[in-house]
């Protein structure tokens, strides 16, 4: 099989100090869009300026002014607070969806890793098998069989982020495997456990920690996508995503509708890209 | 590349194809869910479900419906769907050049932009050209396609009037008139692809640039866009073009969010549709042919290697 999308080795920078400047840059402006989402998570579930699902048939689709930061919606609901909620929705998927893949992808990867031979195989073709699915067909067609709804949706994205997960492990392993300090441990008599535990864990960590930042921003866009779709987050919840497909209706009348939701969306995913990519470059050299 | 090796890639792919279409099989037959009781209803009585579901098969042992569901692959049938009541393969064939016309369009706009853009980044690394490319590539990754392609709706078509909202008429009008329909949509898929192809080919080509064959070209005084593309991108391509089955991927999951935005009969929309009616063999037929459609374009980057980089022609190609 042909790696896909693995960077190559580089050479040296001409001018390293001006490109770590911006690298730095990155990974701030990052580390602020990725806490701010999470801040309004965090707030949205224990605050909201209105109650989100609280009707107002006074104020319809009614623009942004103070009472309302970001409007109100078709049912005279509050943008704002709607979209607290949504970031609630977000922040639960991208975790849950980390957590469901990271696992699953680090057991499976490392068990073919470091054992190889067959169980390498045939665990290969099947991760190579589940890899041939686009991820958001894979956890479109898992939803038409476990149904919508949050936990439904971070499960099926987790699925379709394991392989990614497991091919990554894997191979970080396989490097690893090979390293003096491992073969070094395995003749002073440490057991696999340990050795899996004090030097390939935290050698394989950094890159595992990016691909868990990619898989959260993966799987914000792909609540999002399945939530517009009608797949997601069911309504009365709140999701940016199917705030998105509410406001469709209304363009003309309630802009702000797709505007806010839209944005939010779009901030996290930047954060989180940009987090991941700093801390890729900062754990290796050779991208700086 | 020798007939082994090509009958190896050949083997991988049906293999690959056989473990989906497997792991498919049994996502959509082992999880709940009763496609017979949707055609029923909940209110029809067991006898009429009973009925239904040796109408469908279901009431067969598993294996006996594995067995049939793979038999049916190998001669090219994918099913048959509830809803419909046709076979899931004409259903499909019916949709595809609607799918097929918007990917194609998306990808070679997003190949336009993505690959120079890639290049002159590359080309001015670290200066400001290269910030911006930078700038916007992230920005392409970050934005939805279905949150651009409500503001391009907003713009071009409420705003502008300049092009059609959604829907599509290429049916009755024909296909070149129909194409005024496929633009906003092809835009908006196009962006997330652009970003990425532009982040693949700047990555790719600021390490052709770094090579001696560059240094050599420049220094007996080949002209600078001579070694950019000539040189420098000849070599730098060939990540960009292994990626293609990802891309393909790619632009038929986009296209399921697209075809929803703007209100277009193609694959992505019968998909949906699949999903709502729980029309699960219409899914299940559907997801196996993305599968396939991937794993051939996979196929075909394995087999045009040689052609795109002349330093795998002699033998086997790594990997």
């Amino acid at each position: 099989m042909i790696e896909r999308g693995r960077p190559r080795p580089g050479r040296r920078e001409p001018n390293p100090l001006k490109l770590s400047r911006r690298r730095r840059t990155n990974l701030s402006v990052g580390l602020a869009l990725a806490t701010l989402v999470v801040a309004l998570a965090v707030i949205g579930a224990v605050w909201t300026p209105v109650d989100p699902a609280r009707m107002d048939m006074t104020h319809r689709a009614a623009p942004p002014t103070a009472a309302h930061l970001f409007g109100t919606d078709e049912f005279g609901r509050d943008t704002f607070s709607r979209a607290l909620k949504g970031a609630g929705s977000a922040v639960e998927v991208g975790l849950g969806v980390a957590v469901i893949a990271g696992t699953l992808g680090l057991a499976l990867g490392a068990l073919a890793g470091y054992r190889g031979g067959l169980v390498d195989e045939v665990l290969m073709r099947l991760i190579d098998g589940l890899y041939a699915f686009p991820p958001l067909i894979m956890a479109l067609a898992l939803v038409a069989v476990l149904g919508p709804g949050l936990r439904q949706v971070t499960v099926a994205i987790g699925l379709a982020e394991v392989p990614a997960f497991a091919r990554l492990t894997r191979s970080l392993i396989i490097g690893l495997r090979q390293q003096l300090f491992v073969e070094a441990a395995r003749a002073a008599g440490a057991t696999d456990w340990q050795i899996a535990r004090r030097h390939l864990l935290p050698n394989a960590a950094p890159a595992l920690i990016v691909q868990a930042s990619i898989a959260f921003s993966t799987a914000v866009l792909a609540e999002a996508a399945l939530s517009f779709l009608g797949l997601g987050v069911q309504p009365p919840s709140a999701s940016w995503g199917l705030m998105l497909q509410e406001a469709q209706s209304f363009l003309t009348l309630a802009p702000w509708m797709a505007i806010f939701p839209g944005a939010l969306i779009a901030a996290t995913i930047l954060g989180f890209n940009l987090v991941a990519d700093g801390l890729a470059e900062r754990s290796d050299p050779r991208l700086r | 590349m020798t007939v082994r090796a090509i009958g190896r890639r050949l083997a991988g792919l049906v293999l690959t194809i056989l473990i989906a279409s497997t792991l498919s099989f049994f996502v959509f037959n082992i999880l709940p869910g009763d496609p017979a009781q949707v055609i029923v209803g909940l209110e029809g009585s067991p006898d009429s479900l009973q009925a239904v579901r040796a109408e469908l098969g279901l009431d067969r042992p598993l294996g006996v419906r594995f067995a049939a569901w793979i038999g049916g692959l190998a001669r090219g049938d994918l099913g048959r769907s509830i809803h419909y009541q046709q076979s899931v393969l004409s259903l499909i064939l019916g949709r595809l050049p609607l799918t097929a016309a918007l990917a194609t369009l998306a990808i070679l706009i997003a190949a336009a932009i993505g690959i120079p853009l890639g290049v002159l980044a590359a080309a001015r690394r670290g200066q400001p050209v290269d910030w911006w490319a930078t700038f916007f590539m992230q920005l392409g990754l970050a934005i939805p396609g279905f949150w651009l392609g409500i503001l391009g709706i907003m713009v071009f078509s409420l705003n502008l009037h300049l092009l059609p909202p959604g829907g599509y008429a290429g049916r009755e009008e024909g296909f070149l008139a129909g194409l005024e329909y496929l633009i906003l949509p092809a835009l908006t898929l196009a962006v997330g692809r652009a970003a990425v192809l532009t982040r693949l080919t700047r990555a790719s080509m600021n390490e052709s640039l770094a090579a001696n064959y560059i240094q050599a070209a420049r220094g007996k005084g080949v002209p600078e866009g001579r070694v950019l593309f000539r040189h420098g991108l000849r070599n730098a391509v060939i990540p960009v073009v292994t990626s293609a089955g990802l891309q393909v991927g790619a632009l038929l999951a986009g296209s399921v969010v697209v075809e929803r935005v703007f209100a277009l009969p193609g694959l992505g929309t019968l998909l949906l549709g699949g999903v709502s009616n729980r029309d699960l063999p219409l899914v299940q037929g559907l997801v196996v042919f993305f599968v396939v459609v991937v794993s051939l374009v996979n196929l075909a980057v394995d087999l045009s290697y040689g052609a795109i980089d002349p330093r795998t022609r002699s033998g086997e190609v790594g990997g």
